[in-house]
């Protein structure tokens, strides 16, 4: 009987133990009433960043690709998961993407010629462009990336250069950001013939190494010139 | 999570204990003296003899487990005890620096806005610069020695560079040096702050031996007088308190110590129960186990909580003394620091701010201890009770100019990336704040609101504001202001304010409509007639036109342009209010709303930012990509901890957008905008929506150029009617910021399957060149009429080629933009 007691002592006591509420988070900002002419909206503010959650996440869930480089597979392309796109891709070839890890580099290059005529752009687009070709020759993707984003902030209407991150993008093996990148590249082409057809060859490659083998063919189709 | 978790392991340990408990096998034998019978003297000998051991036994094995279970309680406590404390630590704060300036030829930038960005990157004006960081400027030229710059994608040399400027643009780049011209320059990025990225208030970081020694002496003889002699609880001091508060009658003396309070404001909730007294007492005992006497002292100096600022505390002596007294601490007087030490008990009782006599008090109060603990001597406390509070104004500022966009950034860092990566010394945040922007954005905003202000009879300071501005290409937030008075870290109202967004939703609806364009084109015929619907719960919804006519049979761009209500809700119902949600959420909407017809009207709540990511969609053609506050996070070696590279998500029809963005650039020139319209100058477009909302609570203004896309919203913040619609409040700051920054137009290139028809403005049907009622409008290929409204002459053989032929046209003006093809000029 004693004995009985002195178990369910310890027992409670290790169990007890356990219950502590503890805060996981940095201390809380002290709320206090709202100055006047500031409503009652200051009180909620302040408790709203954490949850990152619909209410207080006005930008929405990014993800970024941390590990673009070294490992694609299974990284997301950059777009929020629970919103249902209208883009190309399927949820099969997210999957798809994961899988396909291993044998995009040396093809890419090879089903995809490049076609793209070399524009005129201002020098200091230029410059950049010629760097971004060169970091991207020697594999320096998320550098060639970065050199054609601030490219395009110089020049956010050159088809071209939304053409060449397209590329990238594509020997980096997030897919459906180089296609995504390439429709951008031919809403902004024009009559370039020959940019286009690169756009669409680029869309080509990534469809089909994502499984969308018919999308894939009416790219080809594109990309030859029909 | 975390608690369940510990839940099963510390009851798997409670099984495991009760197991060991069980093995020993001394049941059978305690059971087994009862059940037999001795006999006589024997059985009361065994008995009293076999209780001594019994007890001893029971008492051993008793204390054994519950020493057991108060060390395995210890180690959970210490785990809690490790992970705040390290989480608390104050390392070097993270810099925080804006976009460069990129200089190349033919960047719009005038001599004022160079030296306006030098002088923020502390650059010094001399007459002739030889050191990095001087500059000389006048109205033609510049001269420039920059600072090298370490970005995080290289590194940027300093230069001697020479600038010339013609036409509001730059001219000629020059390296001085050498003489060559230079494609490309960027300046060095400026600091705009230094924060706490797992924090989301900051301090002013205190190291040990920065702490002055009076502040020490004084805290040790006010709050906890054997602090470097106790081992976390001192049990002298809480029989002395006890015994004092007894003789009292009441709570008269706390007697936690240093350690203690530390840990108390681990806590979230401030309930003072047993159980809590005794966890903090055995974590106290813990934590002082782990680190030292100055560390904690460290921890604690940075940590305690000493007053409010709005709705930011403020926390840690060093920024405490630069709140209170705008110094540093180790300015501090004797008075001075008494006040402070003193605000430990109660921060709001004492405030000095509000109640001063009683913040008097309580420092004369601390000074007597400091005597009696001889800190100060008597002359030095009787020359500090005369001294006045000595409170200034202006220091221990939130962190920055631009705590708006900070927090922002903030946001950002903490959802994206992990703690662990966020805790390092010395990361460099680069962020995608265009100072420039900024700067015409506040000051836009300081000057237009007093005018609306009294435009409306309202007293000064009535309205609200907010202000977002992205870039167009990148989604890149430039800048942000999140209320009337820049630079105060209030309620942020750009990205928190959700408000409804009246007829901002419209553009919408109509592109929803547009992407079938076998049903819409943008003279589809729409009827302003009126509505009636009937609610949920029996009432009837009713709208009303903004003037409370009806306008019949409307083309459907005529219908946007004015912003027909009737037009809008009928259009809206023919397409489902379904429909219309969903391409809301594609166009990068992540709030929830309710899905019901007066959506169709803008019932729908969202903050400027969140209507920034929607315009943004429409500005870039269709293409979601999320706003992005930070372009690189790199470690204090160089390394990038993340990158938040561009991401392009294609959700609406190209071309759909394209109409869409022509019947709201018609808003600027003839409809609800037309003001903004006629402050264009020649050659710029704009594209844009008005919205109001229900008893003009909500002015609105949303709109893009060819490179920018912005958002301002006024209002009150007690959500009265703020007497303004989007066009006579939102509109006027709106255009104020864009017309003040640089613009590229709207490109004049449309989707390949866009073909200019001219049309009869009355019945939609093709008419001729010289119709007086014709209106040029672009429709997807295939959907243009094919019958003939009769309206001037037939279209000659020339016209018909262009219609059916356009591709043929427009190849050969394909790169060129003049103003004949802009379809977004006036004039079409």
């Amino acid at each position: 009987m004693i004995r009985n007691v002195i178990l369910g002592v310890v027992v409670l006591a290790l169990l007890g133990a356990c219950s502590v509420p503890t805060r996981t988070g940095p201390p809380a900002p002290i709320v206090s009433a709202p100055a006047p002419g500031q409503g009652t909206a200051p009180a909620s503010a302040t408790n709203a960043p954490r949850d990152g959650e619909a209410e207080a996440a006005s930008v929405y869930p990014y993800e970024a690709p941390s590990t673009v480089a070294e490992a694609p597979a299974g990284m997301p392309d950059g777009e929020p998961e629970d919103t249902a796109t209208a883009a190309d891709t399927s949820p099969a070839s997210e999957a798809a993407d994961s899988a396909d890890t291993s044998t995009e580099d040396e093809t890419q290059v090879a089903y995809a010629p490049d076609q793209a005529e070399t524009p005129s752009l201002s020098p200091a687009a230029e410059g950049l462009m010629r760097e971004a070709e060169q970091q991207r020759q020697s594999r320096d993707y998320p550098g060639a990336a970065a050199s054609l984003e601030r490219a395009l902030r110089i020049s956010p209407q050159s088809a071209y250069l939304w053409n060449r991150l397209a590329r990238v993008r594509l020997e980096q093996g997030l897919y459906s950001q180089a296609q995504n990148l390439a429709a951008r590249s031919n809403a902004l082409a024009g009559e370039e013939a020959s940019l286009k057809r690169d756009n669409w060859s680029v869309i080509a490659v990534a469809r089909r190494r994502t499984g969308d083998i018919v999308g894939a063919t009416e790219a080809e189709r594109y990309a030859r010139g029909g | 999570m975390t608690i369940f978790f510990h839940g099963r392991r510390c009851a798997a340990r409670a099984v495991a204990v009760a197991k060991t408990r069980k093995r020993p096998g001394t049941n059978a034998t305690r059971r087994r003296p009862s059940t037999r019978a001795p006999k006589g003297k024997t059985r009361r000998a065994r008995r009293r003899r076999s209780v001594w051991p019994f007890l001893l036994r029971w008492g051993v094995l008793t204390a054994l487990a519950l020493g057991l279970a108060v060390f395995l309680y210890g180690l959970h406590l210490d785990r809690i005890v490790r992970a705040k404390f390290e989480g608390q630590r104050w390392a070097l704060p993270a810099r925080v620096y804006a976009q460069p300036l990129e200089l190349y030829v033919g960047r719009p930038l005038t001599p004022a806005q160079l030296r306006g960005e030098l002088e923020r990157l502390n650059y010094r004006a001399a007459a002739s610069p030889e050191r990095a960081g001087s500059y000389a400027i006048n109205a033609e030229r510049a001269l420039v020695r920059t600072r090298p710059f370490r970005f995080w994608d290289g590194a940027e040399p300093g230069r001697a560079l020479e600038v010339g400027f013609a036409d509001g643009q730059i001219s000629r780049l020059r390296d001085a040096s050498s003489g060559g011209d230079l494609a490309l320059v960027r300046l060095d990025a400026a600091l705009i702050a230094s924060i706490y990225p797992t924090h989301n208030e900051d301090r002013v970081l205190v190291r040990r031996a920065d702490l002055p020694d009076l502040l020490v002496e004084t805290l040790l003889a006010v709050e906890d007088r054997s602090f470097f002699r106790h081992i976390g609880v001192d049990p002298r001091a809480i029989a002395r308190a006890g015994w004092r508060n007894l003789r009292a009658g009441g709570v008269v003396e706390g007697a936690s110590t240093l350690t203690q309070q530390l840990v108390k404001n681990f806590y979230l909730t401030k309930d003072r129960t047993w159980e809590r007294k005794l966890n903090e007492a055995y974590m106290a005992i813990l934590l002082e186990r782990r680190y030292s006497k100055d560390e904690i002292l460290q921890a604690y100096a940075n940590e305690i909580y000493l007053g409010q600022d709005g709705s930011r505390a403020i926390h840690g002596f060093g920024l405490a003394s630069r709140f209170y007294f705008n110094r540093e601490l180790d300015e501090l007087s004797v008075a001075e620091t008494a006040l402070l030490v003193g605000l430990i008990k109660g921060p709001s009782r004492y405030n000095p701010k509000r109640f001063p006599e009683r913040a008097v008090e309580r420092r004369n109060l601390v000074i007597d201890l400091m005597v009696s603990g001889e800190v100060i001597s008597r002359q030095q406390a009787s020359a500090a009770k005369d001294a006045p509070l000595g409170l200034r104004e202006g220091g221990g500022r939130p962190t920055g100019e631009y705590p708006s966009f900070l927090q922002l950034v903030r946001r950002q860092l903490q959802r994206d990336y992990r703690e662990d990566d966020l805790r390092s010394e010395g990361l460099n945040i680069f962020t995608t704040l265009d100072l420039l922007v900024q700067s015409q954005t506040e000051s836009a905003v300081s000057e237009r609101l007093p005018q609306l202000d009294s435009a409306r009879g309202f007293s000064e300071g009535t309205l609200e504001a907010a202000a977002v501005v992205a870039s167009a290409g990148q989604a890149e937030v430039l800048a942000m202001v999140g209320g009337r008075t820049s630079g105060y870290a209030g309620f942020n109202r750009a990205l928190d304010a959700v408000r409804p967004i009246g007829s901002l939703i419209k553009p919408v609806i109509y592109l929803t409509a547009l992407s079938q364009p076998e049903r819409y084109t943008l003279m589809t015929i729409l009827e302003d007639r009126p509505v009636s619907l009937r609610a949920g719960d029996g009432s009837r919804w009713e709208p009303k036109n903004f003037d409370h006519k009806l306008h019949g049979s409307v083309p459907l761009y005529r219908a946007l342009v004015r912003s027909l209500n009737l037009a809008t809700v009928n259009l809206g119902l023919d397409l489902g209010v379904r429909e219309v949600a969903q391409n809301l959420r594609d166009l990068g909407v992540m709030r929830r709303f309710p899905v019901v017809p007066a959506m169709l009207l803008g019932s729908v709540s969202l903050t400027p930012l969140e209507v920034t990511q929607v315009y943004h969609t429409l500005a870039a053609g269709g293409f979601r990509s999320p706003l992005r506050a930070i372009r690189e996070v790199v470690d204090a070696e160089g390394r990038p901890l993340n990158r938040y590279p561009l991401a392009v998500e294609a959700v609406a029809d190209p071309t759909a957008v394209y109409l869409t963005t022509w019947a709201m650039q018609k808003v600027v020139l003839e409809g609800t905008a037309q003001s903004l319209g006629r402050r264009l100058p020649d050659g710029m477009t704009m594209a844009g929506k008005t919205g109001t909302t229900d008893g003009l609570r909500d002015s609105w203004f949303a709109g893009f150029s060819g490179d920018k896309v912005a958002v301002a919203w006024v209002g009150r913040d007690d959500n009265r009617p703020a007497k303004l619609t989007g066009s006579s409040g939102a509109l006027k700051l709106w255009g104020d910021i864009m017309i003040g920054i640089d613009n590229q137009p709207l490109l004049a290139l449309a989707p390949p399957d866009v073909e200019r028809v001219r049309v009869d403005r009355t019945n939609g049907l093709l008419a001729g060149p010289d119709c007086g009622r014709g209106v040029t409008v672009p429709f997807a290929q295939g959907s243009a009429p094919g019958t003939r409204s009769g309206c001037g002459s037939p279209a000659s053989p020339a016209q018909v080629a262009e219609r059916s032929d356009g591709k043929a046209q427009r190849s050969q003006r394909d790169q060129s933009r003049s103003r004949d093809e802009n379809l977004f000029l006036p004039g079409y």
